[in-house]
């Protein structure tokens, strides 16, 4: 994948478009899914996921080959989602509209299925609580496991203000789960059932 | 004890980054106090939850919807320039049918001499590629005798072999290129 990658940086950096629709091919999924767990909405995470591709493909030439291409990647799409983000406020969605995402997955039955929609829910509210930055830090420590270096190179920040926005983040989605404690436990009842006896 | 939380609250939100000791300080106090060991617990279930979180997928032909937003912004940009480059020639055509008028409108209080000049610069730029053509036919029978066939024959090779090779190229830049899904 290493070596696939740097030949086809250098073909794209030449001029070569079907070779970027490869490197496109091969990091979708990591920038769409930074994208939704940013911006909480797979049409806008589809958006700016295209959008992330785009402005690459456009600066391919100012890329620092001695950077690794999936953080430089990354870095685009936080920026960008930053952006949205300040723009305006993400709009609350209901859980059905999770309903084509593709969470990889071994054929799940609908309660299981409605759980891990639940999950989902959950997670984005965490999130959804968070300073654009701060979430982008989170996605980036959690999903990626950038390190703090990495994600201060990413977001343009510096070490200690990374451990200070990643602090300032766990404490606030802390609260937030303290806080949704209480409702949560009536659901998670619910999706149970009489399935397990800790219910 | 209730309100000696620091720094042990704060620790909590810092993993990894305590040294042994403090870390077994903020172990002693998380089983005194009650409100850390809550925070501490809900840090825990956050954690988990994020880190079990799968990563998303797009659906099905990212990668074609890509080339086609490439694809529209590329005709966009075109059209854009295209639209430039008209307004500039109109701009100009304008300006110039203006400056044609301002020149034109006193004379044609007295036509005849006008047309008269007018034509007689027709006649002039006639007379001119008149002149041109009889050179360029002196030039070419000079340079047939003085040139050897072999050098013709060179040339019309060259010439052939250079439009093969700009059709070729026209046809590899303008064929359109797609990645197998």
């Amino acid at each position: 994948m290493q070596e696939n990658e740097s030949v086809w940086l250098e073909r794209v950096q030449k001029g070569d478009v079907e070779a970027f629709a490869f490197l496109v091919e091969a990091y979708q999924r990591p920038v769409f899914n930074l994208c939704y767990r940013m911006l909480g909405d797979p049409h806008e995470a589809e958006d700016a996921a295209q959008e992330t591709f785009f402005r690459a493909y456009r600066s391919i030439k100012r890329y620092d080959n001695s950077r690794p291409f999936p953080t430089w990647l990354l870095s685009i799409a936080a920026h960008y989602c930053i952006d949205q983000l300040r723009k305006r406020r993400v709009n609350t969605i209901s859980i059905d509209e999770h309903d084509f995402l593709e969470i990889p997955d071994e054929q799940p039955g609908p309660a299981t299925a409605m759980w891990k929609s639940f999950e989902q829910e959950r997670v984005r509210e965490l999130l959804a609580e968070l300073h654009p930055t701060d979430r982008a830090a989170v996605v980036m420590y959690y999903w990626y496991d950038f390190s703090y270096e990495e994600i201060g190179k990413a977001l343009s920040l510096t070490l200690s203000a990374v451990k200070s926005r990643l602090h300032r983040a766990r404490r606030s989605m802390a609260d937030e789960w303290i806080k949704s404690q209480s409702q949560i436990v009536p659901k998670e009842r619910e999706y149970h059932g009489e399935q397990s006896p800790a219910f | 004890m209730a309100n000696n939380h620091q720094p042990f609250e704060s620790w909590i939100f810092m993993p990894g980054d305590l040294t042994a000791g403090d870390q077994q300080a903020l172990q002693e106090h998380l089983k005194e106090c009650e409100s850390c060991q809550q925070l501490a617990q809900a840090l825990q279930g956050v954690e988990s939850r994020l880190r079990a979180a799968p990563e998303l997928s797009p659906t099905p032909g990212f990668t074609a919807r890509w080339e086609s937003r490439l694809a529209a912004d590329r005709i966009r940009r075109q059209r854009l320039q295209t639209y430039w480059v008209m307004q500039v020639c109109i701009g100009g055509a304008t300006f110039l049918l203006l400056l044609t008028v301002l020149m034109v409108l006193p004379s044609l209080r007295l036509p005849m001499p006008v047309l008269l000049a007018w034509g007689y610069q027709i006649f002039g730029v006639f007379s001119y590629f008149g002149s041109l053509g009889k050179a360029a036919l002196t030039i070419t029978g000079t340079l047939l005798g003085a040139i050897p066939i072999t050098l013709w024959i060179a040339i019309l090779v060259a010439m052939c072999s250079l439009s093969a090779l700009w059709l070729v190229a026209f046809q590899r830049l303008t064929a359109p290129r797609r990645v197998a899904q």
